[in-house]
Parts: C-alpha cells; sequence; structure tokens
C-alpha cells in the first residue's frame, strides 16, 4: 500500500480540514476506572477514591498505590480547576453545581498533578471555547498537560 | 413551560423550566435582539438621562445615602478617576450594577416572559431597558459613585463573536482607550498592528502555548498577507516526521523544525472544539504522534474516552 508523504504545510491543512471545530458537551456517563477525557488541557482521570490508586504511568504524579490529600477550603476555591495566562473563565464549575463536589488538594502534588474532584452528584465543568463537560458521581484527578521546559512545567493558555 | 415569578430584593426573580423547543426558539429570537444591540450599540451617549435613570434605580433598591455620579469614557478613565491607577482598570473594586454586553441576555428574558403574560412588579428591568438606550454600563464602586461608561466606539468580533481583528483595536472607546485581540485572546497591539516584526526566534522562545499559536497565525502579516502557519513552515523548514489519524484527536503530526542541537519537535494538533491549530513542543527524541501524546500527558497510562 502506498503512503502519502506530507509536507508541513499539508499536513497542518489536512489537520484544520478534518477538525470538526465546533464545542459539543459530553456528558461523560459511565466512567471507568483510569479512563481520562481531556478538556483542553486538563484531563479528568477517573480513580477509586480520593486517597486510594491514582494514576497509572511512568510519569510525575502517576503511581497507583494509596496517597493523602487535603480538603480545599470552600472559601479558598474559586471553582476554576486551572489557571490560565490569557483572560477567560476556563475549566470552572458551575456554581450552582459546586455544592455537589468535594475539592481536594494532593500532597506532594508535581506540576502536572491537579484537584481531586470527590463528585457527589452530576457537575458541569464550563469553559469558553471547549466544549463541556458533565462529570457524574465518583474521584477525578485532574491532570495538567506537560510543557516542554528543563524543569516540569504544565501548559499555560 | 413553568414559571415562578417573585419579587426578592425589590427586583423580579424569574425562573423558567420545562420549555419546549418551540419556546426556546421564541426565547432565542430575544436573545438575538438584544445581543445585536449589544453588538451595535448607539453612537451617542446620552449621560444626563442615564443619571435620571441611576436616581429612579437608586430609589427602587432602597440604595441610599450619599451618591455620586460621574462620567466617564472608558475603563482606562474610570481606573484614573477612581484609583488614580490607570494601568490597571480590572482591579477598580465595585459592583456592575448593569452592564450592556452581559445584560443583553437578562433584558431578552424580561421582554420573552411578559410576551408569554408575566406581569413584572419592579421596574428594575424596564429601567434597564432605557439605559441601555444611554450608556454601556453602570459601575458601583465601593466609595458609593456610580460610573457611567460611554458606548465603544469600535467592536469588532470574529464569526463566534469573540472579540477579534486583525487590523486593529477590537474595541476602542471615546478617549481612544482600546484593546486587542485574536479571537477573543487579549495581545499586544504590536502583534496586530506590526505582524511583520514577529520573528521565527520569537516564536521559537514563547513559552505559552496560546501566544505561540497566534504568533504563528500572524506570522509574516497573517493569512490576509500571504504569511501564517504555511508561511511560518516554509520559513522554518518544517519536515514532517509522522502523522496518524487518532479517534478524538483528529489528524495529528508530529513535526521537526530546525536541525542538530537546535532541532525542536512539535505536535501538530487541532483543538476539536475551537479548531485552532497547536504546536506543542515535544522531546526532539519523539518519532511518532502516539508518542507524543503519551509524553504530553505526563506519562499516564490511562485510556483517552474524549477531548472537548
Amino acid at each position: 500500500m502506498e503512503t502519502k508523504v506530507y509536507t508541513a504545510e499539508e499536513i497542518a491543512e489536512k489537520i484544520l480540514q478534518d477538525c470538526p471545530g465546533k464545542p459539543e458537551t459530553k456528558d461523560w456517563q459511565n466512567p471507568k476506572m483510569h479512563e481520562c477525557h481531556w478538556q483542553g488541557d486538563v484531563g479528568f482521570v477517573m480513580v477509586k477514591s480520593v486517597t486510594e490508586n491514582g494514576i497509572p504511568g511512568s510519569g510525575p504524579g502517576c503511581e497507583l498505590r494509596s496517597y493523602s490529600t487535603e480538603a480545599v477550603n470552600e472559601k479558598d476555591f474559586t471553582g476554576q480547576l486551572a489557571e490560565g495566562e490569557t483572560l477567560g473563565a476556563r475549566h470552572i464549575i458551575a456554581p450552582s453545581d459546586r455544592s455537589k463536589v468535594r475539592v481536594y488538594r494532593l500532597t506532594g502534588a508535581t506540576a502536572l498533578d491537579g484537584y481531586v474532584l470527590d463528585v457527589l452528584a452530576p457537575i458541569e465543568v464550563t469553559h469558553p471555547e471547549h466544549g463541556h463537560v458533565f462529570l457524574h458521581e465518583g474521584t477525578y484527578r485532574c491532570r495538567h498537560q506537560r510543557m516542554y521546559a528543563d524543569e516540569l512545567r504544565r501548559v499555560l493558555d | 413551560m413553568k414559571i415562578e415569578h417573585e419579587v426578592k430584593n425589590g427586583m423580579d426573580d424569574i425562573k423558567m423550566s420545562d420549555m419546549t423547543d418551540q419556546e426556546i426558539a421564541e426565547l432565542s429570537t430575544f436573545i438575538i435582539k438584544w445581543r445585536d444591540r449589544a453588538l451595535h450599540p448607539p453612537t451617542e451617549n446620552k449621560f444626563e438621562e442615564a443619571e435620571k435613570i441611576i436616581r429612579e434605580l437608586c430609589k427602587v433598591v432602597k440604595l441610599e445615602g450619599n451618591l455620586k455620579i460621574v462620567e466617564c469614557q472608558s475603563p482606562k478613565h474610570l481606573a484614573t478617576i477612581h484609583s488614580k491607577d490607570s494601568e490597571n482598570p480590572s482591579k477598580v473594586q465595585g459592583t456592575t450594577l448593569f452592564n450592556l454586553m452581559t445584560d443583553c441576555v437578562t433584558l431578552a428574558v424580561k421582554e420573552f416572559v411578559q410576551s408569554k403574560g408575566v406581569e413584572l412588579k419592579s421596574p428594575v428591568f424596564d429601567l434597564f431597558g432605557k439605559l441601555a438606550d444611554c450608556v454601556c454600563a453602570a459601575y458601583l464602586t465601593d466609595d458609593n459613585t456610580f460610573y457611567l461608561m460611554a458606548f465603544p466606539t469600535v467592536l469588532r468580533f470574529d464569526d463566534r463573536i469573540r472579540f477579534h481583528s486583525e487590523t486593529g483595536p477590537a474595541f476602542l472607546f471615546p478617549d481612544g482607550y482600546g484593546e486587542y485581540y485574536h479571537h477573543g485572546f487579549k495581545i499586544d497591539k504590536r502583534l496586530v498592528t506590526e505582524p511583520e516584526s514577529i520573528t521565527l526566534e520569537e516564536i521559537r522562545s514563547e513559552t505559552n502555548a496560546e501566544l505561540k499559536r497566534i504568533k504563528i497565525d500572524r506570522y509574516g502579516g497573517g493569512t490576509n498577507k500571504g504569511g501564517g502557519v504555511a508561511k511560518y513552515l516554509r520559513d522554518s523548514k518544517a519536515k514532517v516526521i509522522d502523522v496518524d489519524t487518532h479517534t478524538h484527536n483528529g489528524t495529528r503530526a508530529v513535526i521537526s523544525i530546525g536541525e542538530g542541537r537546535d532541532e525542536q519537535r512539535y505536535l501538530n494538533v487541532a483543538d476539536p472544539s475551537s479548531a485552532r491549530i497547536y504546536y506543542m513542543e515535544i522531546p526532539p527524541a519523539t518519532m511518532t504522534c502516539q508518542e507524543a501524546d503519551v509524553w504530553l500527558a505526563g506519562d499516564m497510562q490511562v485510556a483517552q474516552v474524549g477531548r472537548t
């Protein structure tokens, strides 16, 4: 079978052509252990609980053994799961859903580890550019996308 | 449709539920009407009339005391008058009483429920409607001063109604204060007015993913001047290392720019929601899109079930 060889310009054009380019709300029903849904540069990985059975893998913050967390004070939590450098309210737990989730910080979190969310009833995580995501009951570890740098850093948008 | 209506703190509180598709379509027509009002505001400011409306509003919501009302020409002007810090308009402490850009939906809902026979008890929404003809916004700051904001003279958006202009400020106020945006992202004036000044080295060293993407997009004068992504890839002599199609991430490619110790590799991928092409830098030894994807996810071994 002949494989087409693309130039960088052609492939950029093809990537754009193949892209749907419209935000779609994801209602992530029946999530399974260690499945991940990405909303832009933030991933939600389903884990067993706020202290047990973390993220599998060989990277920073990945380990399957139990881990420790501390609860985030409601007054200190704005609902934003990742702060960016540019303007806009992104990765926000909808204000009406804040009472449906308990939020924890991972002890010894790496730059790629975000909040741990213990979702008690479905919540909506909104974003002005990416599609909104409905997370159903369960525990999720937020995970940031890695940026290429000398030290471990997360992507900032 | 079920409408729950009560008056709270001098204002009508309306909750709608169980709307039919027909009712949603009707509401949409009111929203589009008011959204267009916000996108094409009047050219004349009526500060005196706005002041009378504000004083009437204060009586309704029982906001008493010695209120000062001040006209201002832009957010920067407000910051200068209020806190003497014109560099930080966003740091002015206070409450937005009314803002045409955001309250256009409230005004649309008000007209929609009235069309369904609901009689509003409070005059607040009517006063907001009148205010929309006079000024762009009204802010109440922490020292009991109302600032009435003039309408912007320029407002430019892209087809998704995000602030955007490739030729000048995306919004401009009468006193000359404006800001520059690229599809909703605030950027430096230079990237809009002098895109020819963007260099390959500047793109190479940009660490912010959005700004890198915007600089590539504007490189060589932007797409309207034969620049943009294609020129950037040509000028940087980009080579394709790997291409694949992922169920959730679409078509993607590993590309290489530069040679030897200067080589940089990127996962070239589009965001499925915004159709923006990103160049995510990855280690130079990366050979496949899958390897790049795993690296960017911090070497997690998990099953990706979606991307929005």
